[in-house]
């Protein structure tokens, strides 16, 4: 299967906890192409999980639109929901343990996993293991896996069904840099040989140095976004445009900036000096 | 595809279902197995102990119709009345002919009251001590008894006749036997046992003349047939009761449909009612005693389940992360509970057999058949039924959460802290049925589910207010420094699991409470009933025609009145007046049950005969007064409206008597003197005879008059030497020691004591009746406690001999008086015994009640009285009537009641063990934080420890207060005895056990409280600093 698109639009979440209301997303737009890498970045409740959870139809959007392939996610059912993730869909949770059933072998994971997808013709267990590399455990317990292996065994249930777009919530945080190299490997293994668009959230600059593309959430909006090592800030859809933290810095609050535009279409944003400023 | 996986992955989770459902399974199945056995069991206990009462005997009877064969119905004849689907329940009949004679030793003249018997296969149960059994026509066995009082040997020939045919028949005697008279084959037709010789009052009596049956075919006995069966113990059961009862009550229908002149004496009717009863306590009691743990097990299993579908959460969410819907994954998880679930129960079923194998074998003597009730399936398909829908309804709850919920480690919860709507459903229906129950007045089957209502409406609502509760203790702990107490604190207030946890413990503890006192309430009733009933721990029956001979026997054997107390029991004609109960105060108070608590101390003196005067003793063979009764004038009487016109013939003497008892038989009679001629002065010295030998005591003198010396007289007359011809003079006491207990009215005249110079004067208006004055050293009335069932005030009892005594009522007993209980006067044996009177046999019955010593001893005992002269029979023991009423249906019931208390604490440990189990991780992460932030290890060691240690310890004790207030509650409206016609006058002693109920309270906190200790202080060694960093479960 192809990757899939995602494509979000004024994307809202709000969390009502105890009587108060908590916007995790504050309108979103991002698009992401079919068989993309991207990483989202950010710093802890921007709400970089609450958007791979929202992508994965794990929570319901309070507002705003969500598109994966075909999928408008806030209109969906439950057993829409569940279909879709069944087949088009892989979810890789935080935490290698909570993405395995913890009496299974790494086979059996993986064969649980295409039991929601069973009129498809799905490869056997054995190959999907053979893609992340773990063939030689495939039939040993979890329990004498290195975090490593149970990692790419949590990454093999996700791709299970070989779904259109895989959703990894910082699959290699808490490894050493082996492991966590191989996991990234086995993640751009799949998203190159089969086209599966991928999302992946992590914490980890050496990481996301290594993704071909990644958007920056901070305070619930995009703030910016990485290409090839080049970042760029986004405009939002109501106009707006979060600055880099570090062009925010030297900016006071009340600074005035000239916004141009060059003859070739570019927009030039400079500092206007006011008296008393130095 | 993976079940087996998922088994054997949580074998330990699987094994808690497994075992809690087999407990539900054992309860399920036991149940009404259980009942079952018990019903067949009061019923052969109750064929096989009123054997008796529930045989079927027939007798025909002469025909009235003129013209009709004189000889009656042959017995095989009456066999038809026995229906054919019955037969095999019933005894092989017995045949028999009887012919009512009187007989005599060769030529003389017959006067001996028998009866001639053939009974089918009668030789084989009879004991030969000379000859042989009878053989052919005209020969008879006789008893050793007969023998013995009428000088019967083998060879000897008896005439006898009928009482319509004056014929004598010639019989010869060609065997001497004995026989258990006893023994089933007789059917209370008791062959032996009858023999006496002839005494003043009684005709002699014979035993059976036992013959062949062709001698009483011969025509001229009059002779009646027989036929004796009874329904067979363990032959015939439960489901043959209506139909035994509907051809018992249809049998003289059929006799008079067949036209067979005979008639059915039988009690079975009555037999098969009291085993109804007993049936439906037996299946009312059971399955409600059963069904409290069974209950109970399903709430445990429910949170069992609760705590098992908790920790599948994860591996729920993976599986809709994987998308499978609800449904599916729902139907995965419950096919994997339900295995365990229904494995259990079916073992438990099994287990339920086992048991039952046991108990049948250790309570019900193994005689219950093994059967398969259809009680049995059901209620185990209930069982199972019950385990399904908990598991349901747990993986249903959790399954339709939404993922992003099935993914937190700690399933959230409302901000606010509410009673969940099923914690008050249960609350409410709890409370519904606690009134429900109280208000029925005992009936139905609430009363019983009394203390598990209370508990868990009572352990609920503690609960939720103990978080709380917890929440401001630790906020208040926090605020002095108590840190460990904080922590502790805090971990009860924000678990909401400790809810379930106490009402748990409540319930446990409630139960186990209530079964200590249901079982000991129960058996301490047993125990009083069957002492009350028995009077002391045994009581022998003595075969004495005297009273003096009694007594001399029982002071033979124990003059101190270490082991035994004599009681003697005379009855009115008439089974509403009073009955006479005279004891010995001193040992009866000692040796009576609760005979020390039948009156106080002060009535116990009153009770007793006076010390003084002392009785006044003659002896002798005549009786000599001087007396002077020319003071005496004639006297007439003030006319009135009753008053009878004085006779013409003036007064012409006045006749001194005395009333003696004799002190070897105790006969009471009166002694008249020579009458003494009006109107000559000075004293006059008679004599008459007197008879006392070897004494007598003086009960009354008085004054009666010649026959036809009506006229009235008015004076004294001054007796000043009474003596006998082995006494020179007999002191006559005090003035005040003479009364006249008469109650007669003035118009029969008077009499009274007065001092006289020399002796005593009787100052008498006579009008020709008997006037007496008796002697102090008797009182009349008798003083005695009377029963509160006696009617009327003025009071009179049987005396020994029949005659009537007037009593003096000293109040009621305080206490219900043992073993002859109904319209009783409590008097003073020696009392009785100085007011004298051959005994009359058909209304006298002569005890010795034995205390545990004396029954310890009681071979010595009776030895002692046979050697004495007297013949005992311990007639019945106090232990066998404890063992019949641990029988009852009830008492078998109440039996359960310790497993009952033994499972609930099983229950519990679960309940604790499982909690334990499945938080401990999440605890001891919390508490490796604290540690890694500074806590010290033994502040969150003392936390792990009482966390839960708190709780359970309160909980145990409002659960055992619960189980003592439902105990108050319900055992008044628990049957504690079989239903009986008429309520029993002895009362239920139903005060809680308080010795019984704190050790049950100690031990079920000590049992429980280590139980949480235990977890605490192994989650507390768990809480390292790894585990925080642990996630993979």
């Amino acid at each position: 299967m192809s990757g899939l698109a995602i494509s979000t639009s004024g994307l809202v979440h709000i969390y009502r906890s105890q009587g108060h209301d908590v916007a995790a997303l504050s309108g979103i737009g991002i698009t992401v192409q079919p068989g993309e890498l991207v990483g989202l970045l950010g710093p802890s409740g921007a709400g970089k999980s609450t958007l791979l959870q929202l992508c994965g139809g794990l929570l319901t959007p309070s507002a705003g639109r969500l598109q994966i392939g075909e999928h408008n996610l806030a209109t969906m059912t439950a057993p829409e929901l569940d279909r879709m993730r069944a087949r088009d869909v892989g979810i890789v949770l935080q935490g290698a343990g909570r993405n395995l059933i913890p009496y299974l072998t790494p086979v059996d994971n993986v064969r649980h996993a295409q039991r929601a997808a069973r009129d498809r013709t799905l490869p056997p267990p054995q190959d999907v293991l053979e893609l992340v590399g773990l063939t030689d455990h495939a039939r040993a317990p979890l329990t004498s896996l290195t975090p490593g292996q149970l990692q790419l065994c949590a990454v093999a249930a996700g791709i299970a069904t070989f779904p259109g777009l895989l959703l990894a919530d910082e699959p290699t945080s808490q490894l050493d840099h082996q492991a966590r190299d191989e996991v990234l490997a086995a993640i751009s293994t799949i998203n190159a040989s089969t086209g599966m668009t991928v999302l992946l959230v992590t914490h980890d600059p050496e990481v996301a140095a290594l993704l071909p593309r990644t958007v920056t959430i901070r305070d619930g909006r995009i703030a910016s976004e990485g290409r090839s090592g080049e970042e760029f800030a986004v405009v939002a859809t109501d106009g707006s445009l979060p600055l880099p933290p570090h062009v925010a810095e030297l900016l006071a609050p009340g600074t005035l900036l000239r916004v141009t535009t060059t003859e070739d279409g570019d927009v030039r944003l400079s500092r206007v000096q006011q008296e008393g400023q130095s | 595809m993976f079940l087996r996986h998922a088994l054997r992955y949580r074998r330990s989770q699987g094994l808690v279902l497994a075992g809690i459902s087999l407990l539900i399974g054992t309860c399920a199945a036991f149940a009404p197995w259980f009942a079952r056995a018990v019903e067949q069991t009061v019923t052969t206990e109750a064929l096989t102990h009123q054997w008796n009462s529930a045989a079927w005997q027939l007798k025909t009877t002469p025909s009235t119709v003129v013209g009709e064969p004189a000889e009656s119905t042959p017995p095989e004849d009456l066999a038809q009345l026995v229906p054919a689907d019955l037969k095999q329940l019933f005894t092989p009949p017995v045949y028999g002919r009887t012919a009512v004679v009187i007989w005599g030793l060769g030529n003389d003249r017959p006067k001996v009251e028998g009866r001639v018997v053939w009974r089918d296969g009668y030789c084989a149960h009879l004991e030969l001590t000379a000859g042989r059994c009878p053989r052919g026509p005209g020969e008879v066995a006789a008893s050793t008894a007969d023998a013995e009082n009428f000088g019967l040997a083998v060879g000897a020939t008896i005439r006898a006749q009928t009482a319509s045919n004056p014929e004598r028949s010639p019989l010869r005697v060609v065997g001497i036997y004995q026989a258990d008279a006893e023994a089933t084959y007789w059917f209370g037709r008791r062959p032996t046992g009858n023999s006496r010789q002839a005494s003043d009052s009684q005709p002699p009596l014979g035993d059976f003349l036992l013959a062949e049956r062709d001698t009483l075919a011969a025509g001229q006995w009059d002779a009646y047939s027989t036929l004796d069966t009874r329904p067979q113990p363990g032959s015939a059961r439960v489901d043959d009761l209506d139909r035994i009862r509907q051809v018992t009550d249809q049998l003289e229908a059929q006799i008079a449909e067949r036209g067979i002149n005979a008639q059915n004496s039988s009690g079975l009717t009555g037999v098969i009612d009291g085993i109804q009863a007993e049936r439906r306590q037996a299946t009312t009691i059971i399955p409600l005693v059963m069904v409290q743990v069974a209950l109970f097990g399903v709430v445990v299993l429910a949170l069992a389940l609760a705590t098992v579908v908790d920790q599948r959460r994860p591996e729920l969410a993976v599986s809709r992360l994987r998308g499978s819907g609800a449904g599916p994954i729902g139907r995965t998880l419950a096919v994997e509970l339900s295995v365990p679930v229904l494995l259990g129960t079916l073992v438990g079923a099994a287990a339920g057999f086992a048991m039952l194998l046991a108990v049948r074998a250790a309570w019900l003597g193994g005689a219950a058949p093994l059967e398969m009730p259809w009680t049995v399936p059901a209620a185990v398909a209930v069982a199972a039924l019950s385990g399904l829908v908990a598991v349901a309804l747990s993986v249903r709850t959790v399954v339709r959460r939404p993922i992003s919920s099935l993914l937190r480690r700690i399933a959230p919860r409302g901000h606010r802290r509410t009673i969940g709507l099923i914690d008050l459903t249960v609350i409410v229906v709890a409370s519904a049925g606690l009134v429900t129950g109280l208000s029925s007045g005992g009936r139905g089957p609430l009363p019983i589910l009394t203390p598990t209502l209370l508990a868990l409406a009572a352990g609920l609502a503690f609960a939720h207010l103990l978080l709380p509760a917890a929440g401001q203790v630790s906020r208040h702990a926090l605020r002095r420094g108590w840190l460990g107490l904080a922590l502790g604190a805090l971990q009860v207030a924000r678990r909401p699991a400790v809810t379930r946890l106490v009402a748990v413990v409540a319930v446990a503890t409630g139960l186990t409470s209530f079964a200590g006192q249901a079982a000991s309430v129960a058996d301490r009733n047993r125990d009083a009933r069957a002492g009350y009933e028995t009077g002391a721990e045994a009581v022998l029956a003595i075969d004495s025609t005297n009273l003096g001979a009694f007594t001399a026997a029982a002071d033979k054997v124990d003059p101190d009145r270490r082991w035994l107390t004599p009681v003697v029991l005379t009855s009115p004609p008439s089974a509403e007046s009073l009955r006479a109960l005279l004891i010995e105060p001193d040992s009866y108070r000692r040796i009576a049950f609760r005979g020390d608590r039948l009156t106080d101390a002060e009535s116990f003196g009153k009770l007793q005969a006076p010390t003084e005067p002392k009785p006044i003793e003659l002896t002798g063979q005549r009786l000599t007064v001087t007396a002077d009764a020319g003071a005496m004038t004639p006297y007439e009487p003030p006319a009135g409206e009753n008053v009878a016109p004085p006779p013409e013939e003036p007064a012409k003497s006045v006749v001194l008597q005395a009333t003696v008892v004799n002190q070897r038989s105790g006969g009471r009679y009166l002694v008249r003197f020579p009458a003494i001629p009006l109107g000559r002065g000075g004293p006059v010295t008679l004599s008459t005879a007197l008879g006392c030998l070897p004494a007598c005591q003086l009960l009354r003198l008085g004054v009666s008059r010649e026959v036809g010396d009506t006229a009235g007289v008015k004076g004294e007359i001054a007796i000043s030497r009474l003596a006998t011809d082995t006494q020179q003079s007999i002191p006559l006491g005090r003035t005040q020691d003479w009364t006249n207990g008469s109650q007669a009215g003035d118009d029969q005249g008077s009499i009274a004591p007065r001092t006289a110079p020399n002796g005593l004067a009787l100052e008498v208006t006579s009008l020709g009746g008997e006037l007496n004055l008796q002697y102090a050293a008797i009182p009349t009335p008798v003083p005695a406690l009377v029963s509160p069932d006696a009617v009327g005030d003025a009071l009179t009892v049987p005396g020994l001999d029949g005659i009537s005594i007037p009593i003096a009522k000293l109040g009621n007993p305080r206490i219900p008086v043992p073993r002859h209980t109904d319209r009783v006067a409590v008097l003073d044996l020696e009392t009785a015994r100085r007011v004298g009177g051959s005994v009359d046999r058909a209304s006298t019955e002569f005890e010795l009640w034995l205390n545990a010593d004396g029954l310890a001893n009681v071979g010595t005992v009776m030895d002692g009285l046979t050697a004495a002269g007297v013949t005992p029979t311990l007639v019945d023991r106090r232990s066998d009537r404890i063992a019949g009423y641990g029988r009852s249906a009830s008492a078998l019931a109440l039996q359960l009641t310790p497993i009952v208390g033994l499972a609930s604490w099983a229950l519990a440990v679960i309940v604790l063990l499982l909690m334990g189990v499945s938080s401990w991780r999440s605890r001891a992460q919390d508490y490796a934080s604290l540690r890694i932030n500074g806590v010290p290890a033994t502040t969150t060691g003392g936390a792990a420890r009482w966390e839960q240690t708190g709780p359970v310890a309160l909980a145990a004790l409002l659960g055992s207060a619960c189980g003592i207030v439902g105990a108050h509650i319900a055992l008044p409206m628990f049957p504690l005895f079989a239903e009986t016609s008429e309520p029993s006058p002895i009362p239920l002693d139903l005060a809680i056990n308080w010795p019984g109920a704190v050790i049950l309270w100690l031990a079920g906190t000590l049992v429980l409280t280590a139980t949480t200790l235990v977890l605490g202080t192994t989650m507390n060694r768990r809480a390292s600093y790894s585990r925080i960093r642990e996630e993979l479960s």
